[in-house]
């Protein structure tokens, strides 16, 4: 599918084709950058029967599927607007719905554009594409490419979306400084009488506080699981409820942006299906699952259940995501390269912060197996930190493990390697990274700076200052874990399986790392196409017997 | 009488599919629930020998708790009747914060006292508000609306259903002086099956409405 349209964008398994609308004449105007993802192996994607649905989308992905090599390579890169295609996956056999994703992006108003100089650094991670699809639903002219290759980025992509659709923030007024200030002014005096009369409502009269600051602007972005539910939650219910819910979220404290306070809670709860049964009847999570996620729930009528599932499509109890360092490494230098530029907001800098969520879970996931070589088993600190990152029965995501647990949870397994009672295992795990230890001290300030963008407030430290800091002491982490100068990779490189041989010595699996290099590896493990592995490489082009650990 | 017939036959199947799957799964704290809601009513037992004054400040006790208790009941009910897990501490978490403590309070003294005025009366326009009014404390905890708006949103929801939920308030007090008839006990299961009754009630209901308001629920 790839071959017939030139790469112009790579970032991850996200990848990016510039096509001509009309192969014969095409024009920087009529370029269109078609977004998709075929590197999967064993990939089952039929991009033509799930885009047919739509005249226009099929329409362009025909002509972007019959554009020659030639055509595609004389193509100049789009400058002045570019245009694109939607395209889903397939889950378990079937088009993931993309009836959402028609009804936010492809009715002819609602065409979304982002600049093409920015749409072209081909260095875009998705959240950043989702940040440009807000800022291109608010400009309303133009067109916009949406993309999604995974459940979780289309849920991340389509949740920027939904609150673009529904919170479009209005043109700033051009007005004059002296104007500006008198609102300020007027606006700062009606604050204050708000925030006493909302005071005596709440302690003296014990009335609802109607503090609903923030509800419309959901910033600083957080798009997995957690924030969608929250999300979710504070955009379908009715607007008392909602005040209900963010003020028992707020506790004691009484204050905070409601979508971060709400997340907070959620993390709290020990089961968010049985809240999310509770706040809403079954005929209302059925709307809701049909809106959001296409999926019909109407013949239901156990709240749980149908709360499950919703939960499910949001991201929950999904089984973790592996991720290969590089995509992480190369999501910080772009947000590097935007904040330098003055391309985005300091507190967009927290965006990072699921990343190196799942980096920390997968490095943490990665020694445990490692050492232990069994997802079976009993011990203690296979039950308390790996089981809950690797099963997807749980209740609650894995995303559920915030930085700061994350950064606890390495301080005990670095604890185990000197002190655990397993010495079989902590042998086996020396054997290839005695000396080498993990910086926890630098995820644990990386935790604390995480939660300062995420959380600001005004009398701390601005997140002008913290975010360069932050995004430096990432990548110097990141970096860390794929030092090999003092021995092994902390975090081996992820290679994906794409095809099997058996010889006369064992099996020949040839596959490609998180970094595009092709692997060829000789090993007696049971390789199977389309499985992704950790590998700790031996110094040989080839591949031989090196360490794997089954990623997932 | 066709009316209600049909109506009797499109939502008791849906209640009693929801009540009974909700009872079998949350029947520790339903029943758990139930036997403190009713054992809390043995407060009122001395007041009859009690003197004036300890009667009057018994009573207020009384006054400030109970009402909340059942709106606590009710609540368990409600969420066991979604399958959202209902446990113990739902029985008091209508005390909490004290803003909804006062308009639980507020909910129940004024549908008791509209209720004691229709009785007064007669006895059938005290059932016919008890039943319009019985969805109230829904409102007032699942939705947040204030008492008043509460009552009237619970007015307003069965406006199209007053007989059949008439009935079902008549078929409610029927089972619980059966229950009664059971050694007195028997009135605890009842109660807990009950109240996550009334709960799919309120579901099933605020679903008709919706349909009717829209002629579907679904968004396209």
């Amino acid at each position: 599918m790839g071959s017939a349209q030139e790469l112009v964008w790579e970032w991850g398994s996200w990848r990016a084709y510039a096509v001509p609308l009309n192969p014969l004449s095409g024009s920087i105007q009529n370029a269109h950058l078609v977004l998709f993802d075929d590197v999967t192996p064993g990939a089952t994607h039929k991009p033509r029967d799930l885009l047919s649905a739509d005249p226009l989308l099929s329409v362009l992905v025909a002509e972007a599927r019959r554009s020659t090599q030639e055509g595609a390579r004389l193509l100049p890169a789009p400058r002045n607007a570019w245009a694109g295609l939607v395209y889903v996956p397939v889950l378990h056999g079937e088009p993931y719905p993309l009836a959402p994703v028609r009804s936010v992006l492809c009715r002819p108003s609602m065409q979304l554009v982002v600049p093409a100089s920015d749409a072209l650094r081909l260095d875009v991670a998705p959240r950043t594409l989702a940040a440009w699809l807000r800022g291109g639903l608010d400009s309303g002219e133009g067109l916009v490419v949406l993309a999604a290759n995974s459940e979780r980025d289309l849920s991340k992509v389509l949740s920027w979306a939904g609150r673009a659709a529904r919170s479009p923030r209005p043109p700033r007024p051009q007005g004059e400084a002296a104007a500006r200030a008198k609102v300020l002014g007027v606006g700062a005096l009606a604050a204050f009488g708000l925030a006493g009369a909302a005071w005596v409502e709440r302690k003296i009269a014990g009335a609802r506080a109607r503090d609903t600051s923030g509800l419309t602007s959901f910033e600083p972005p957080g798009a997995d699981a957690v924030s969608g539910l929250a999300a979710l939650l504070l955009e379908e219910l009715a607007p008392r409820p909602r005040e209900s819910l963010v003020r028992k979220a707020r506790g004691r404290r009484g204050r905070g942006q409601p979508l971060a306070v709400v997340e907070e809670w959620i993390h709290a709860v020990d089961d968010p299906s049985r809240e999310l049964a509770g706040l809403f009847a079954p005929f209302e999570l059925a709307v809701i699952a049909r809106k959001r996620f296409s999926l019909d729930l109407h013949d239901m009528d156990d709240g749980r259940e149908m709360a499950t599932r919703i939960l499910s499509e949001l991201g929950f109890g999904r089984q973790l995501a592996q991720l290969g360092l590089a995509g992480a490494i190369s999501q910080v230098g772009l947000l590097q390269d935007r904040l330098s530029a003055g391309g985005m907001d300091p507190r967009e800098a927290a965006a990072l912060g699921p990343t190196l969520e799942q980096v920390a879970k997968c490095l943490l996931g990665f020694h445990l197996r490692l050492a232990f070589r069994s997802d079976r088993s009993l011990d203690s600190l296979y039950k308390t930190h790996l089981a809950p990152l690797a099963t997807n029965g749980q209740a609650k995501a894995p995303s559920c493990r915030s930085l700061g647990e994350l950064a606890h949870a390495l301080d005990e397994f670095h604890r185990w390697r000197t002190e655990g009672p397993e010495r079989r295992a902590r042998e086996r795990h020396a054997d290839i990274y005695a000396g080498r230890v993990m910086d926890r001290a630098t995820l644990s300030e990386l935790a604390r700076m995480r939660n300062a963008l995420a959380h600001h407030r005004e009398e701390g430290e601005q997140p002008a200052q913290i975010a360069p800091r932050f995004l430096s002491a990432a990548a110097e982490w990141l970096s860390h874990l794929r030092d090999e100068r003092e021995g092994a990779r902390l975090f081996p490189a992820l290679v994906s399986i794409e095809k099997v041989e058996a010889t006369h010595t064992g099996l020949l699996g040839h596959g490609r790392d998180d970094e595009g290099r092709e692997e060829t590896i000789r090993t007696q493990q049971p390789l199977l196409v389309g499985s992704t592995w950790y590998m700790l490489p031996r110094s040989n082009p080839v591949r031989v017997r090196p360490v794997l650990v089954r990623a997932g | 009488m066709k009316n209600v017939l049909d109506q009797l036959a499109s939502t008791l199947p849906r209640v009693g599919r929801r009540s009974l799957r909700g009872f079998r799964q949350s029947v520790v704290a339903l029943l758990l629930n139930s036997v403190l809601f009713l054992a809390s009513l043995l407060w009122f037992v001395p007041l009859l020998e009690a003197d004036e004054d300890v009667a009057v400040g018994m009573a207020m006790i009384g006054f400030f708790v109970h009402p909340i208790l059942a709106v606590g009941l009710g609540i368990t009910g409600l969420l066991a009747a979604r399958g959202a897990g209902a446990g113990a501490a739902t029985l008091v978490e209508a005390f909490w914060p004290p803003s909804r403590w006062v308009s639980n309070l507020l909910v129940a003294s004024l549908t008791a006292a509209l209720v004691g005025l229709g009785a007064i009366l007669l006895v059938l326009p005290g059932l016919l508000v008890l039943a319009r009014l019985s969805f109230a404390i829904y409102y007032a905890n699942n939705l947040a609306l204030s008492p008043l708006a509460a009552m009237r949103e619970s007015w307003r929801l069965t406006r199209g259903s007053t007989a059949l939920v008439v009935f079902l308030t008549l078929l409610s007090l029927g089972l619980l002086f059966g229950g009664l008839l059971f050694y007195v006990v028997g009135v605890v299961p009842v109660v807990a099956f009950l109240v996550v009754a009334w709960g799919a009630l309120f579901d099933v209901l605020r679903e008709d409405q919706a349909k009717d308001a829209t002629g579907s629920v679904r968004p396209d």
